[in-house]
C-alpha cells in the first residue's frame, strides 16, 4: 500500500443552477492501481473527475497531489501536475489528421512537434500500438479514436490517468484491446481512475472499486473482497425488496395499443436498438429501466417517429405506423413528453399560447384560434392539477419546474391520447411535484391511456409500472411484471452482468 | 509551459433583467450612437447640428420631404416585414436587396411587355414582382432546407448577381434612347391612394395582415413555435422544413413587392438608381423593431427618416452610417441587458 498519488478529501459540488452533484466525497488513487468508480447516471462520477482534472472548482474540499493540497485554475495546471483525462465523449478535432490533433495538444502542453513524435514512437514501441498519424480523425472507427485520445492523454506522461466511461462508445472487441492497454499502463506504475456504470468491467480491470450514489461514496473496497451481487445492490440503492411499495399491482389485459416488432436502430454503425420487441396494453404502464445510453432514448424516438429504424415494425392501434412522420402519429393519438422541459414547452410563450399550440399541432383548433376557448380549457386543468401561476399570460419560463411539468402534462391530457411516451417525467423536480406528476400519470392510465415510461429513476419505475423491461446495450434483457423483480436483480441486469434472454 | 492566450473574462446570462437596467442600457447606447454620428460629421468637417436640423426641417415640413419620407417609409417597411418574417424563424435572409431588385425587374417586364389596361397591369406588376422576389430566394431556400447550405452567404452572393442582371438588362435589351441605361416610362404606374403614397398604404395593409396571421391564426401559432424552438417543433411533429421554406420564399416575395413600388411608384421606370441599399435598411429596421410587426413599422419610419434626410443634404452615405451606428448600438444594448460581464479570478466556476 503506497501513498496516494492523488487524493480528494470531502469534496462538495453545487453547480451554479443549484444541482448538488457531490456531497462529501473522499478517495485516493495509488501508483500502479486501477481504481474503478462505479455508479448509475447522475451519481456524480464525471463531476468528480472534472474536479480532479481542474476543469470544475469544488464548492468545498480539497484535491491533494502527492500529499500537497492544490487548487487548479484549469486543466492545463492539472496536466502540469501529472493528471490527464479522457472524456466520455471524444474531444478530437474531426477534420484534422491524427498528427495534427496530437501536435495541437502538444502545443497546448508545451511540447514541440519533434517531442510529440518522439513520445508517440515511444508509446507505440512500449505498448505495441499502431497510430495512423496521417489519417483524418473522422475516418477512424470509434475504438481507434479512443486510442488516439488515450495517446494524447499520455503525451504529458501523467501519474494519474482518468478514463470516463471509456467503453460507452466502442464495440466489445475494441473494449478488449482497451482493457489490455489499461493493464499495461498499470504495470508501468500509472494510477488509473476508471469510471463506469458497467458492473461486468469491475473484475476485469479493477483492483479497487468505489461505489457512488447520489453524490456520495457508498463504499470503497478491494475488488477481490466483494461479489457482483453486492455491488449491484450498492449501486442502485441497497434497500431490500420489501421496501418497494406497490400499492396496486394490476394485471392489464386490454387490447394492445402499441406493438413493437423486432425493432433495430443503427446509429453511426452501432446497433443502438437491437431487435427489440414488446407491446403495451390499453391503460397499462410499461416501464423501461436501464442506465442512460443503453438505447432507451433511441427506442422512444423511433416509436414517435423522430428516428428511422433500420428494420422492424411499429404497430399503433392495429395500424402500421413505421413510416409515418411524428405529426401523423400525434393525430392518431400518440403523445410524446420529452425529458427536456425546454423541448416540451416553449419557454418564451405564455401558458395559453402553449396550450393552444398543442391543440393546434394535434389538429384540434379551427383555422382561427379562439383564445377564449383555449383559456377556458386551460383554466380547467390549472384548477384541477393545482398549477400555480400568477397569470395565464405570463411566459412559461417564469413558472417553477414542477408547475412547468404539470402544464406540459396538462397539454397532453387535454388531447386525451391513447398512448403517452414519457421520458424522465420527474427529472429535477422537488418531492411534492414529483409525487403530483406521478399521480397524474397513474390517473391517466386509470382513464385508459397507455403509458410507455422511460426513466432513470428506479423508484419511479417501481412505483408506476405494471410491467418493467430492462434495456442493456440496445437489447431488452428482461421484461416481466414489476413485482417479480428484486433490487439486486435489477442492478445486475442494468449493469449487464446477467441477461441475454429476451421477453 | 502554457502559451495560449486566456482572456480572464466570462460572460454570464442574467436571469432577471430589471426594467431599470433596460432603460439605462438602451438610452446610453443610443446616445452613444448619436454622439458617434455627430463626431463623424465633425471629423469630416461638417457641422453636425445644422445638418441634423436641416434634415428634420426638410423631412417634416417641406411638402416634397414629407411625400418622400412617407413613400420611403412604405418601401423600407415592406422589406423590413420580409426580414422580420424570415428572421423570426431564424432564417437569416440577407439577400433582400437582390430580391428587391428582382422584384423591380419583374414589375418592369409587366409594365413594358404585358397588356396595358391600368388596373390589370398594376396587378400583373405586383404579381410578377412578388414571384421574381420569391424566385430569387428560391435557390438559397432550397439549398438551406435540403442540405443546410449557409443562407447568409448564398443570399448575399445573389445580391451581386441581381445587380449584374439589372445592369445587363439596362445596358442591353432594355436600354433606352441613345443606349442610356434607363427604360422608357411605365405606361401604368402606382399613384396615391386616399392622399397617401401607395407603398405606404400597401405596407400598412401587409403589416395588418401579418399581425393577424401571427397572433390570431393557427398557422401563426405554429410559425412562432418554429421560430422559438425548432427542435421542439419537430418533436411535436411539425414539418419544420416546410415552414422554413415558406417563410424564406415569402420574405423574398415581399422584398420583390418593395421593388415593384420603387420602380413603378417612385421612379416610373427602371434604372440603376433603384439600387439604394433598401434591402439592408429593411434588415436594420426589423432588428431595431425587435422582430415585432408594430415596432418594426415604426423603426422603419426612423430608418426612412435618415435615408431621406441624407439624400436631402446630398450625402446619401450618411443614411447608411446612421443605420449602421444604430444597429450596432441596438445589438450591443440587447446583449448588455441580457448578459453581465464577469472578470474571472482563476477557476471555471
Ligand atoms: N454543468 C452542470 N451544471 C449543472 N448540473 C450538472 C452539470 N454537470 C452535471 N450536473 C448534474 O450533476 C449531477 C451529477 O452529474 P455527473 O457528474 O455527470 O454524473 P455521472 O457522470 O455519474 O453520470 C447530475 O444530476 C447532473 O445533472
Ligand atoms: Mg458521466
Amino acid at each position: 500500500m503506497g501513498e496516494y498519488v492523488v487524493e480528494v478529501r470531502n469534496l462538495h459540488k453545487i453547480y451554479p443552477d443549484g444541482t448538488v452533484a457531490l456531497r462529501g466525497v473522499s478517495l485516493g488513487f495509488r501508483r500502479g492501481e486501477v481504481h474503478v468508480v462505479l455508479g448509475e447516471n447522475g451519481a456524480g462520477k464525471t463531476t468528480l473527475a472534472r474536479i480532479v482534472y481542474g476543469e470544475v472548482r469544488p464548492s468545498r474540499g480539497q484535491v491533494l497531489v502527492e500529499g500537497v493540497p492544490r487548487v487548479f485554475r484549469g486543466p492545463w495546471e492539472a496536466i502540469r501536475a501529472g493528471i490527464s483525462m479522457v472524456y466520455q465523449h471524444f474531444s478530437l478535432v474531426h477534420r484534422f489528421t491524427v498528427a495534427e490533433n496530437l501536435f495541437l495538444y502538444g502545443h497546448h502542453i508545451g511540447l514541440s512537434r519533434r517531442e510529440v513524435l518522439e513520445r508517440v514512437e515511444k508509446l507505440e514501441a512500449e505498448y505495441g500500438l499502431k497510430i495512423p498519424l496521417n489519417r483524418r480523425v473522422d475516418e477512424l472507427p470509434a475504438g481507434l479514436q479512443q486510442r488516439i485520445e488515450i495517446v494524447k492523454a499520455l503525451l504529458s506522461e501523467p501519474k494519474l490517468l482518468i478514463l470516463d466511461e471509456p467503453t460507452s462508445l466502442i464495440s466489445p472487441l475494441e473494449a478488449e484491446a482497451l482493457f489490455k492497454l489499461v493493464k499495461r499502463l498499470k504495470e508501468d506504475g500509472v494510477a488509473i481512475m476508471y469510471i463506469t456504470h458497467r458492473l461486468k468491467e469491475v473484475p476485469v480491470v479493477g483492483d479497487v472499486v468505489t461505489v457512488m450514489r447520489r453524490g456520495e461514496v457508498v463504499k470503497t473496497i478491494r475488488v477481490g473482497e466483494v461479489d457482483l451481487n453486492t455491488l449491484a445492490r450498492l449501486m442502485v440503492g441497497g434497500r431490500e425488496i420489501e421496501e418497494v411499495k406497490r400499492p396496486t399491482q394490476r394485471v392489464v389485459v386490454g387490447e394492445r395499443v402499441l406493438e413493437v416488432e423486432r425493432l433495430t436502430v443503427v446509429r453511426e454503425g452501432r446497433r443502438v436498438v437491437d431487435n427489440v420487441s414488446f407491446w403495451v396494453s390499453r391503460g397499462e404502464i410499461l416501464g423501461i429501466a436501464g442506465v442512460v445510453g443503453n438505447g432507451q432514448e433511441e427506442l422512444v424516438e423511433a416509436i414517435f417517429g423522430l428516428l428511422k429504424p433500420s428494420s422492424g415494425r411499429i404497430v399503433f392501434c392495429g395500424r402500421d405506423v413505421t413510416g409515418l412522420p411524428p405529426w401523423e402519429r400525434l393525430r392518431l393519438g400518440m403523445a410524446f413528453l420529452p425529458s427536456e422541459r425546454r423541448l416540451a414547452l416553449i419557454q418564451d410563450m405564455n401558458l395559453v399560447e402553449n396550450m393552444a399550440l398543442m391543440l393546434a399541432v394535434a389538429g384540434r383548433t379551427g383555422l382561427l384560434v379562439s383564445w377564449s376557448r383555449v383559456e377556458k380549457l386551460l383554466r380547467e386543468y390549472v384548477d384541477r392539477l393545482g398549477i400555480v401561476a400568477r397569470s395565464l399570460t405570463m411566459p412559461v419560463k417564469r413558472l417553477s419546474g414542477g408547475n412547468q411539468q404539470k402544464l406540459a402534462l396538462a397539454r397532453i391530457m387535454a388531447l386525451k391520447p391513447r398512448l403517452l411516451v414519457a421520458v424522465d417525467p420527474t427529472h429535477g423536480l422537488d418531492y411534492a411535484s414529483t409525487m403530483a406528476v406521478r399521480r397524474m400519470l397513474r390517473q391517466m392510465a386509470d382513464n385508459g391511456t397507455s403509458i410507455l415510461l422511460v426513466s432513470s429513476d428506479l423508484d419511479e419505475l417501481l412505483q408506476l409500472s405494471d410491467r418493467l423491461a430492462v434495456m442493456y446495450s440496445g437489447k431488452i434483457v428482461s421484461l416481466k411484471p414489476t413485482n417479480k423483480y428484486t433490487y439486486e436483480e435489477l442492478g445486475r441486469l442494468m449493469g449487464g452482468y446477467e441477461g441475454g434472454m429476451a421477453s | 509551459m502554457q502559451r495560449s492566450i486566456r482572456i480572464p473574462v466570462r460572460v454570464e446570462p442574467l436571469v432577471n433583467v430589471t426594467f431599470r437596467r433596460k432603460i439605462v442600457v438602451f438610452t446610453t447606447t443610443y446616445l452613444l450612437a448619436i454622439l458617434g454620428f455627430l463626431l463623424f460629421l465633425y471629423l469630416k468637417g461638417y457641422d453636425g447640428i445644422s445638418i441634423l436640423s436641416h434634415i428634420l426641417f426638410y423631412t417634416f415640413t417641406v411638402g416634397e420631404g414629407i411625400r418622400s419620407l412617407l413613400s420611403t417609409w412604405g418601401i423600407v417597411s415592406i422589406i423590413a416585414l420580409g426580414a422580420l418574417i424570415s428572421f423570426k424563424v431564424r432564417v437569416w435572409n440577407i439577400g433582400l436587396e437582390g430580391q428587391y431588385i428582382a422584384g423591380a425587374i419583374g414589375a418592369t417586364y409587366a409594365a413594358l411587355f404585358m397588356p396595358c389596361i391600368s388596373p390589370l397591369n398594376l396587378t400583373l406588376q405586383l404579381l410578377l414582382g412578388f414571384i421574381l422576389g420569391m424566385l430569387w430566394a428560391f435557390v438559397p431556400a432550397l439549398l438551406y432546407v435540403l442540405i443546410s447550405v449557409n443562407e447568409v452567404l448564398s443570399t448575399i452572393m445573389l445580391n451581386y448577381v441581381a445587380v449584374h442582371l439589372l445592369e445587363y438588362l439596362l445596358y442591353g435589351p432594355w436600354s433606352g434612347t441613345y443606349g442610356f441605361p434607363q427604360t422608357r416610362l411605365f405606361p401604368a404606374r402606382f399613384g396615391q391612394v386616399g392622399g397617401l403614397p401607395s407603398p405606404l398604404v400597401a405596407a400598412i395593409i401587409l403589416f395588418f395582415i401579418a399581425y393577424v396571421v401571427m397572433y390570431r391564426l393557427r398557422i401563426g401559432l405554429v410559425y412562432r413555435f418554429v421560430g422559438e424552438n425548432r427542435n421542439a417543433a419537430s418533436l411535436q411533429g411539425y414539418n419544420v422544413k416546410l415552414v422554413l421554406l415558406l417563410c424564406f420564399l415569402i420574405s423574398g416575395g415581399l422584398a420583390g413587392v418593395a421593388g415593384v413600388f420603387e420602380a413603378s411608384y417612385e421612379l416610373g421606370y427602371l434604372s440603376p438608381g433603384i439600387v439604394r441599399g433598401y434591402g439592408f435598411a429593411g434588415i436594420a429596421a426589423a432588428v431595431l423593431g425587435r422582430l415585432e410587426p408594430l415596432t418594426t413599422l415604426f423603426a422603419s419610419l426612423f430608418i426612412a427618416f435618415f435615408l431621406v434626410g441624407a439624400y436631402s443634404v446630398h450625402l446619401p452615405a450618411l443614411g447608411f452610417l446612421a443605420e449602421g451606428l444604430l444597429l450596432i448600438a441596438h445589438l450591443s444594448a440587447e446583449a448588455l441587458t441580457r448578459y453581465k460581464i464577469v472578470i474571472m479570478r482563476g477557476g471555471v466556476y
